[in-house]
């Protein structure tokens, strides 16, 4: 197991900054997950780390020693890349069998390590087909084998390897490829641009937007507590909820509050050192809004809002809601249809909402925290 | 508002591939989804329903006419495919189209298409070439012009699957409410279970050249009545168990369940080897059992999936996924009491179709 050292790397592509200064750091005994957008520089940082493309500058550092300038067979990494390109003319055995081969494996040896891997990427069946012959995601999963039959490698880069899957295959894959990784006992890192993969997969999570790092931490405790706007949107399924609403002051009383259109008021008095300038953004996540019982207390605040639609996700709802021009979403853990114009009364908790300066997007505070 | 009626559709592409094997079903005039993975067989069905290819058997009827000798334009169908086709005219003229081709008066045309483009929010665009416009827009103006006349039938074939995702929720909602308002019948073919839930009222799921199931899209997801339909609707499948029938008793790996006689007897005309389902969501979990009938098992796995937690269990000889929305303290490793209620379970033949 290999402890890396991302530090201060940059890359520039024709005029334009692909990685900015980036730095992290990525544990040896978690599995960490890059997410980020398309552009946000994940493809560019796995090739910078694995050797493949130098930075302009920064250095990487493996176990404290920096390895910037070596090549990427010096540095025992494996990698698998997104538009996986298999041997066409070779079989599934033989594609997946290549590095050994390189490796200068006895047979048997081979025989056996691409048996064994290809029986836990349930490709086994699939060992004398062509690559021509198999569907996309089969091919996907020969690629991960022919990337992770090999035991010398310290580190193992994987870039998207689920987002070319069908996803059936993607529901059983991101189970699979958790226990396959876990069990490597290597350094993993995973670039996807699907919190599901960072939530499921991967216990560190490293947040990268237009070539900067946003936020890093445990995924739980970055979800959590998102440092601004972004990250609310990026580690979230759907994502986060955001209202305007400005601070209006009842200087006779000494109370602070924050007015949502006019219409309703969240008493922040406790926080108004914190809220200095006029404008914010409530920050509400999808499966903390729920359906309002009737009787509401004051820790939570009530919206009539009318049905958009309803999107049913597999086993999950998803409902689409209006408010006065604002939209919202909530997310159901189960399967409920309210139909499109219908109207819904909606709560959410106070201690739910998270204040974001509007100005610039950072987090301010969490009610009640 | 036709009724589309297929009968016993076979289709045998050059090479000998079967790719529709005894297709007979009838389309509900609403809001139908034909939903498949890739390689089922659906597109082929579909080209067949819209007169784009004749089938090398079976009828195909809408309400009681025989239309399989008709072309796409006889059957007056309207369609909509996963790439806009816009023709190298202003979107007015690509809106207008089927209407002047129809020689609607002058008047009539401008009033529909003015109407149609200040729904799908094209009224700023329509002087503009359409051919120049992003793929969003061009597949606004392709529905635009399937919806401005009053065709038969509408095929829509994955026509979201290009399209920005904010835009494709706009344009989902949108559809949701032409069905509603305009009560055609319209057939959706999509692989994306998602899609079908979200739109259709009914759900035709197909593989490997057949129908498994046609039914509400509720009764899809609840009363699957084949295993595939049980695996591929639903986030994860439902979990399916290998079982055999032994005396009163279900033997579920080293679990046995014991079985009520009025069940006993409509299993035992299909042998003794089924397969029992039941949905992530039906299986309870605590640390602590509650009675002695509880199934210890070991967690294996924790999936967080953000707002709720699939659970991996193991043991007994068997394998389950639990979805959990509670706040309970797992961990991997950890050994869990399961249980369920026995209505919650579906049961099953061998060879896929339900039993019970």
């Amino acid at each position: 197991m290999v402890f890396i050292k991302i530090e201060n790397i940059s890359k520039t592509y024709e005029n334009r900054k692909v990685l900015d200064n980036v730095s992290f750091t990525i544990n040896d005994k978690l599995i960490t997950c890059i997410l980020g957008p398309a552009n946000a520089g994940k493809t560019t940082l796995l090739r910078i780390i694995a050797g493949l493309e130098s930075p302009d500058g920064g250095c990487i550092k493996f176990d404290g020693k920096d390895v910037t300038p070596l090549k990427p067979i010096e540095r025992k990494v494996a990698m698998v890349f997104q538009s996986f390109a298999l041997y066409p003319h070779m079989t599934v055995f033989d594609n997946i069998a290549s590095p050994l081969k390189i490796a200068k494996l006895p047979y048997n040896e081979v025989k056996k390590r691409v048996n064994e891997i290809a029986e836990l990427l349930k490709i086994a069946n699939l060992l004398n087909r062509r690559p021509i012959e198999l569907s996309g995601g089969e091919r996907q999963r020969v690629a991960i084998a022919r990337a992770l039959v090999r035991d010398d490698a310290e580190v193992y880069l994987l870039d998207e390897p689920l987002t070319n899957l069908d996803y059936k295959i993607r529901e059983e894959m991101r189970a699979e490829l958790r226990k396959i990784l876990q069990e490597r006992g290597k350094t993993i890192v995973i670039a996807s641009p699907d919190p599901l993969d960072a939530f499921a997969i991967s216990q560190y999570v490293v947040i990268l937007y237009m070539g900067k790092v946003l936020q890093e931490g445990e995924v739980q405790k970055v979800y959590e507590n998102p440092r601004n706007t972004l990250v609310g949107k990026i580690l979230a399924r759907p994502a986060m909820n955001f209202i305007e609403a400005s601070v209006k002051k009842d200087e006779q009383n000494y109370r602070t509050f924050l007015s949502i259109e006019d219409e309703i008021l969240i008493d922040v008095t406790k926080y108004r050192e914190l809220l200095v300038e006029d404008e914010y953004l409530l920050g509400i996540r999808p499966e903390r809004i729920i359906l309002s019982s009737g009787k509401i207390s004051k820790d939570y605040i009530e919206l009539t809002t009318n049905v958009i639609l309803t999107e049913i996700e597999g086993s999950e709802s998803i409902v689409h809601l209006e408010w006065k021009d604002k939209r919202f979403v909530m997310f159901n853990p189960h399967i409920r249809r309210f139909n499109p114009g219908e109207k819904i009364k909606i709560c959410i908790r106070l201690e739910d909402i998270y204040i974001f300066r509007k100005s610039d997007g950072q987090l301010v505070v969490r009610y009640g925290r | 508002m036709v009724v589309v009626r297929l009968e016993n559709i076979k289709h045998i592409y050059p090479g000998n591939v079967e790719a529709v094997r005894g297709v007979s079903i009838t389309f509900d005039s609403t809001f139908n989804a034909l939903l498949g993975p890739s390689g089922c067989g659906k597109t082929t069905l579909m080209k067949i329903i819209a007169g784009l290819l004749r089938p090398t058997e079976g009828k195909v009827y809408f309400d009681d006419n025989d239309v399989t000798d008709l072309t796409p334009q006889a059957r007056n169908i309207a369609m909509v495919f996963q790439f806009p086709v816009v023709y190298s005219m202003s979107v007015f003229d690509n809106i207008a189209f089927p209407l002047k081709v129809r020689k609607t008066p002058e008047i009539e045309v401008r009033k529909r298409v003015h109407e149609i483009a200040k729904f799908l929010d094209l009224e700023k665009v329509l002087h503009l070439d359409a051919s120049i416009l992003d793929i969003n827009t061009r597949q606004r103006v392709a529905i635009a012009r399937a919806l401005v006349r009053d065709p038969t039938l509408f095929i829509l074939d994955e026509p979201f699957s290009n399209i920005d995702p904010s835009q494709r929720l706009i344009l989902r909602a949108k559809l949701k409410e032409i069905q509603r308002d305009l009560r055609k019948t319209m057939i959706f073919v999509t692989h994306d279970q998602t899609e079908a839930l979200t739109l259709a009222n009914k759900i035709a799921v197909m593989k490997d050249g057949k129908i498994l199931q046609y039914d509400d899209s509720e009764r899809i997801y609840h009363e699957p009545q084949h295993i595939f339909v049980a695996y591929f609707i639903g986030m994860p499948g439902m979990n399916l168990l290998e079982t055999y029938l032994e005396n009163r008793l279900l033997k579920v790996g080293e679990i046995s369940i014991n079985v009520p006689q009025n069940i006993r007897e409509l299993l035992e005309p299909h042998g003794k080897e089924f397969i029992i389902g039941i949905r992530a969501e039906h299986i309870d979990v605590g640390k602590e059992p509650q009675n002695h009938k509880d199934i210890p098992l070991k967690c294996t796995l924790i999936e967080n999936l953000g707002a709720l937690r699939l659970l991996h269990l193991e043991g007994k000889g068997i394998t389950l996924k639990v979805k959990i929305t509670s706040a309970l303290e797992i961990q991997e490793g950890m050994i869990l009491y399961v249980r369920f209620a026995l209505d919650k379970i579906k049961i099953f033949k061998k060879s896929g179709e339900r039993i019970i």
